[in-house]
C-alpha cells in the first residue's frame, strides 16, 4: 500500500532555512533543526560536522517524545518545552506543531532567556510554513525512486545466496 | 509519513522491527549493518540494557542512490519487545512506513508472540495508524532451533492479514535482507 | 530471609543486593525529600526503567510506566550528551502551568525522579535534592561494599576474559565490521601469490584465518567456514572471488552475533550464581559457625574435581569472611578449558554450569540435617530465580538453570518460573 508523503518543495524549504537562519543568528546559537517527531529532519542550520545529523534527530525526536509522554503521565496538558543543561553547551527544545519540534543548541546558559525569546518568535512562522506544507497519498514522481531502492535491496539479496549455503 | 524533499531529490521511509522480546529484531538491523558498507548504512545506534534487551530502541539508516539521482532512505527502528516497556514503545511507531513483525519461532514462546502481535495493534492505533493498512511483513526467526513451532501454526494465529512471510535465522543472516527487501516493496507502494 | 532487589546497569551488569532494610532507608530519603521541598512525589529507579522505591503520592500515577520512560529519557539524554562531548546532562523540564520534572542519574546504577508542583522554585530544589543525591549515594555505596559476592567488574572483565588473545593478534574481525564489496563491473586488482584472490582480499582471509588459530573454541562452531577460507588462499579459482568474499562477510556478522550471545549468557550465568551464593552464604552463616561455612563453601569449591575446575579458580574468600567469585577468572579458566578440549565456547558455558551443579551437590550435604535450613535456601533460591526467568528463557538457560537446583530439592519441590 502506498504511505503518506509530506511534500517538502523548494518554497518549503527555502521558507524554513531561511527560518532557522535568522533565529540562529538572532539566539546566537550554535546550531538548530527543525524536527517530524517520526525523527525527520526538515531543515537544519549549522550542524557541526562532527555530529552525525540522523543519529542526532533520532535521539533527539525519541528523547522529546519519551519526556512527552512521560509529562502526559504526570497529568501536564501542555507539555511544550525541555531544557537540558550542559558544562558547555546546552539544549533547548520547543514544540512547534504536533507533529514537528524545534530544537537549538547553543553555549552560554546564560543565554537561554535570549534564545527562549527568539524561539517564541519564530515559532509561529515555523508553525505557518509547516503548516503550509502538502500531504499527499503518493509523491509526485517519487514512486520509481522508491520501487528502484526496493531493487537495489533485492539485488544484495542475490548477491548474499552463495552455491554452497541455503542463502 | 514518508518525506519527499523535492529540491534536496531525497526520499525518507521509516520502518518499525516489532515483535516480543529477544526474537531478533536488533539481531537483523547489526546483520544488515555487519553487511552493507558505509556509503549505504550509516551509524547504528542501540539503546539497551542488561544482557542486551533493547531499552528504548534501536536505530539504522539506510540510504540508497538511484541512477538518476535520487536517495532513497530508509530508516529502520527496532522496539522493545517486554510488555514492562509498553509506554515507551509505541513512541517508536510514531510516522512509521512499514512493520516487520519478527516472531520467536519457538514454541516456548507462542504466546508471547501472540501478545506481541495485539500489542503492535494497539500500539499503532494509539499513534492514528492503521493496522489493516499498514505496510506490514512477517518474520518467522529462530527456524535453527531444536524446538520450533511449524511455520504453517505461527501463520495461522499471527498473519490474519495474509501478508508476505520469511523464515530466518537472523543471528546468520538467513532471511534477513529478503525480508527487508520485502518490507521496502510494500513500503514504496510495490505490492 | 530478607528480600533482595538487584540493580542493573545500563553497561549490563547487576552491580548491587539491596536487602529491605536498605530499600526502606532509600525510601525514608524520598519521602523526607518530598516533605521538605513540597515536592509531589519522587522515585529512585534502575536504569533499566524498574522502581526500586518511591515516596509522597505516588498513588494516581502510573509509576511502572513513568520508569520506563525515565529510563528511555535518560538513555537518549546520555547519549545526545555523548555526542556533543558533555559529561552528563541533568534533565529539568518546565511547565509554566503545571508540573515540573528533574530527573538525574545517582552514579552509575540508578536515576532519582522529583516531580514538584510550579510553586516550588527550582533554586532552591537543586541544593535540597543535592543532599539527597548523596545520602542516596551512601546507602548503594554501603549496600555494594556489604554484597556478599564481589562482581567482576562488568562486562570489561568478561570481554576481556573470553578475548584476552585478541589484543595479541593483529587485524581481528571486528564487532562492527563493514565491509566494502567490489562494485559490480569493476577490474579486479591483479592476483597474488599462489591464490586467485585480489590483494587486499587475500589479506582480509589470512588475518581471518589467523585469528581463528588462535580462539580454538569459536573454529569449532565455523569449521566449515574456516577451512573454505583457508583453503582458497592455495587454490587458484578466481571464480570463487565472490564466493570467498561473501563466505568472509557472513562468517564476521555471524561471529559478531554469537560473541553477543555468548556475553550475554555469561553475564546472566553470573548474575544469576552471584545472587544465589549470596542468598546461600545468608542461610548458612544463620546456622553454622563461620569456620563451618568455610569449611562447607571450601568443600564445595575444590569438590568439583574436575580437570579445569572453573569454580575453584574464582573462588575467594575476602578479608571480611565473605566468599566470592571472581568471574573474570572463571571466564579465563573456561577459555582454556575450551581450547583443550576443542570445545566451543557456548559450550563451555553449558560446562560451567554442569560444574556449578556439582558444587551444589558438594553444599547439599551440610544442609541435609536441617529441614528449616533447607526450605529457606529454596525459599530465597526461587525468588532469585524468579527474577530471572524471562532472561533465562530468552537465552535458552532456563532448563539448565532449574536442573542446576534439582540436587537440593525434593521431588515435587522444584521451583516455578
Amino acid at each position: 500500500m502506498p504511505t503518506n508523503f509530506l511534500e517538502l518543495k523548494t518554497a518549503d524549504v527555502e521558507l524554513l532555512d531561511s527560518e532557522l537562519r535568522t533565529l540562529c543568528a538572532r539566539a546566537g546559537a550554535e546550531a538548530v533543526v527543525l524536527l517530524d517527531l517520526s525523527g525527520a529532519v526538515l531543515s537544519f542550520h549549522r550542524i557541526p560536522e562532527s555530529i552525525d545529523v540522523l543519529m542526532y534527530a533520532a535521539l533527539l525526536a525519541s528523547n522529546f517524545a519519551a519526556t512527552e509522554e512521560l509529562s502526559k503521565k504526570l497529568g501536564v496538558t501542555d507539555f511544550r518545552v525541555i531544557y537540558h543543561e550542559g558544562k558547555k553547551q546546552n539544549l533547548y527544545f520547543d514544540k512547534v506543531s504536533d507533529e514537528t519540534v524545534l530544537v537549538v543548541l547553543f553555549k552560554d546558559s546564560n543565554a537561554l532567556g535570549r534564545v527562549r525569546l527568539f524561539c517564541e518568535k519564530s515559532i509561529p512562522e515555523l508553525a505557518r510554513a509547516v503548516e503550509g506544507i502538502t500531504k499527499s497519498p503518493e509523491a509526485a514522481g517519487a514512486m520509481t525512486q522508491g520501487r528502484d531502492a526496493a531493487d537495489s535491496i533485492r539485488q544484495i539479496v542475490e548477491s548474499l545466496k552463495t552455491p554452497k549455503s541455503g542463502g | 509519513m514518508a518525506i519527499h524533499n523535492e529540491p534536496a531529490r531525497e526520499l525518507t521511509y521509516k520502518i518499525a522491527y516489532h515483535g516480543p522480546g529477544m526474537s531478533g529484531k536488533t539481531t537483523n538491523l547489526r546483520f544488515i549493518y555487519n553487511t552493507l558498507p558505509g556509503r549505504q548504512a550509516g551509524k547504528m545506534l542501540v539503546l539497551d540494557t542488561a544482557v542486551e534487551r533493547t531499552l528504548y530502541f534501536d536505530f539504522l539508516p539506510l540510504v540508497f542512490s538511484i541512477p538518476d539521482g535520487y536517495k532513497v532512505r530508509f530508516h529502520l527502528y527496532t522496539v522493545p519487545g517486554q510488555s514492562y516497556y509498553d509506554a515507551s514503545r509505541k513512541l517508536i511507531l510514531r510516522g512509521v512506513d512499514g512493520v516487520v513483525f519478527v516472531a520467536d519461532s519457538r514454541s516456548q514462546r507462542f504466546q508471547d508472540n501472540v501478545e506481541s502481535m495485539e500489542h503492535l495493534k494497539k500500539d499503532l492505533s494509539e499513534m492514528l495508524l492503521d493496522y489493516g493498512t499498514i505496510p506490514l511483513v512477517m518474520q518467522y526467526n529462530k527456524r535453527d532451533m531444536r524446538d520450533v513451532t511449524p511455520v504453517a501454526e505461527l501463520d495461522a494465529a499471527l498473519n490474519d492479514r495474509k501478508v508476505p512471510f520469511f523464515e530466518s535465522v537472523a543471528v546468520d543472516g538467513v532471511g534477513v535482507f529478503e525480508t527487508l527487501s520485502a518490507i521496502a516493496d510494500a513500503a514504496c507502494g510495490k505490492r | 530471609m530478607d528480600a533482595t532487589i538487584d540493580i542493573r546497569t545500563v553497561d549490563g551488569n547487576v552491580n548491587i543486593l539491596l536487602e529491605d532494610a536498605q530499600v526502606g532507608s532509600i525510601r525514608e530519603v524520598l519521602v523526607e525529600l518530598c516533605l521538605s521541598t513540597m515536592a509531589e512525589f519522587s522515585m529512585l529507579i534502575d536504569a533499566a526503567g524498574r522502581v526500586v522505591a518511591s515516596g509522597g503520592e505516588t498513588a494516581a500515577f502510573d509509576t511502572e510506566a513513568i520508569a520506563a520512560l525515565a529510563a528511555g529519557d535518560l538513555a537518549t539524554t546520555r547519549q545526545l550528551a555523548r555526542m556533543l562531548g558533555e559529561p552528563e546532562f541533568a534533565l529539568l523540564f518546565q511547565h509554566e502551568k503545571q508540573k515540573n520534572l528533574f530527573m538525574t542519574a545517582v552514579d552509575n546504577d540508578a536515576i532519582l525522579i522529583v516531580v514538584f508542583d510550579v510553586e516550588t522554585t527550582f533554586g532552591a530544589l537543586r541544593l535540597r535534592i543535592r543532599r539527597s543525591i548523596s545520602q542516596l549515594q551512601q546507602i548503594l555505596h554501603q549496600a555494594r561494599k556489604n554484597t556478599v559476592v564481589a562482581f567482576a567488574s562488568t562486562s570489561d572483565a568478561t570481554r576481556r576474559s573470553l578475548e584476552e588473545k585478541e589484543e595479541e593478534h593483529e587485524g581481528a574481525p571486528s564487532t562492527a565490521a563493514v565491509v566494502q564489496p567490489a562494485e559490480p563491473g569493476a577490474a579486479q586488482p591483479a592476483a597474488t601469490g599462489g591464490t586467485g584472490l585480489p590483494e587486499q582480499l587475500a589479506n582480509d582471509v589470512r588475518k581471518a584465518v589467523a585469528w581463528f588459530d588462535g580462539f580454538k573454541g569459536w573454529e569449532v562452531m565455523f569449521k566449515d567456514e574456516v577451512a573454505f577460507m583457508r583453503n582458497s588462499l592455495t587454490r587458484n579459482r578466481p571464480e570463487e572471488i565472490e564466493n570467498v568474499r561473501m563466505t568472509l562477510v557472513r562468517t564476521r556478522a555471524r561471529l559478531t552475533e554469537q560473541k553477543r550471545l555468548l556475553e550475554a549468557k555469561f553475564r546472566m550465568v553470573q548474575s544469576l550464581y552471584q545472587q544465589f551464593l549470596s542468598v546461600l552464604h545468608g542461610v548458612m552463616l544463620k546456622a553454622w559457625t563461620a569456620e563451618v561455612v568455610d569449611r562447607a563453601m571450601k568443600a564445595a569449591f575444590t569438590g568439583v574435581g574436575a580437570e579445569f575446575n572453573m569454580i575453584s579458580s574464582g573462588a575467594q574468600k575476602k578479608a571480611d569472611g565473605a566468599w566470592t567469585l571472581e568471574f573474570a577468572s572463571i571466564g579465563k579458566q573456561m577459555v582454556l578449558m575450551c581450547h583443550a578440549r576443542g570445545m566451543n565456547y557456548q559450550d563451555g558455558v553449558g560446562e560451567l554450569l554442569r560444574q556449578m551443579n556439582a558444587s551444589l551437590m558438594a553444599l547439599s550435604a551440610f544442609l541435609a540435617e536441617n529441614a528449616r535450613l533447607r526450605d529457606e535456601l529454596i525459599q530465597g533460591w526461587a525468588r532469585v530465580f524468579h527474577h530471572y526467568a524471562e532472561g533465562l528463557k530468552t537465552l535458552d538457560l532456563e532448563s539448565e538453570a532449574l536442573e542446576l537446583f534439582r540436587p537440593l530439592v525434593r521431588p515435587g519441590q522444584m521451583p516455578k518460573a
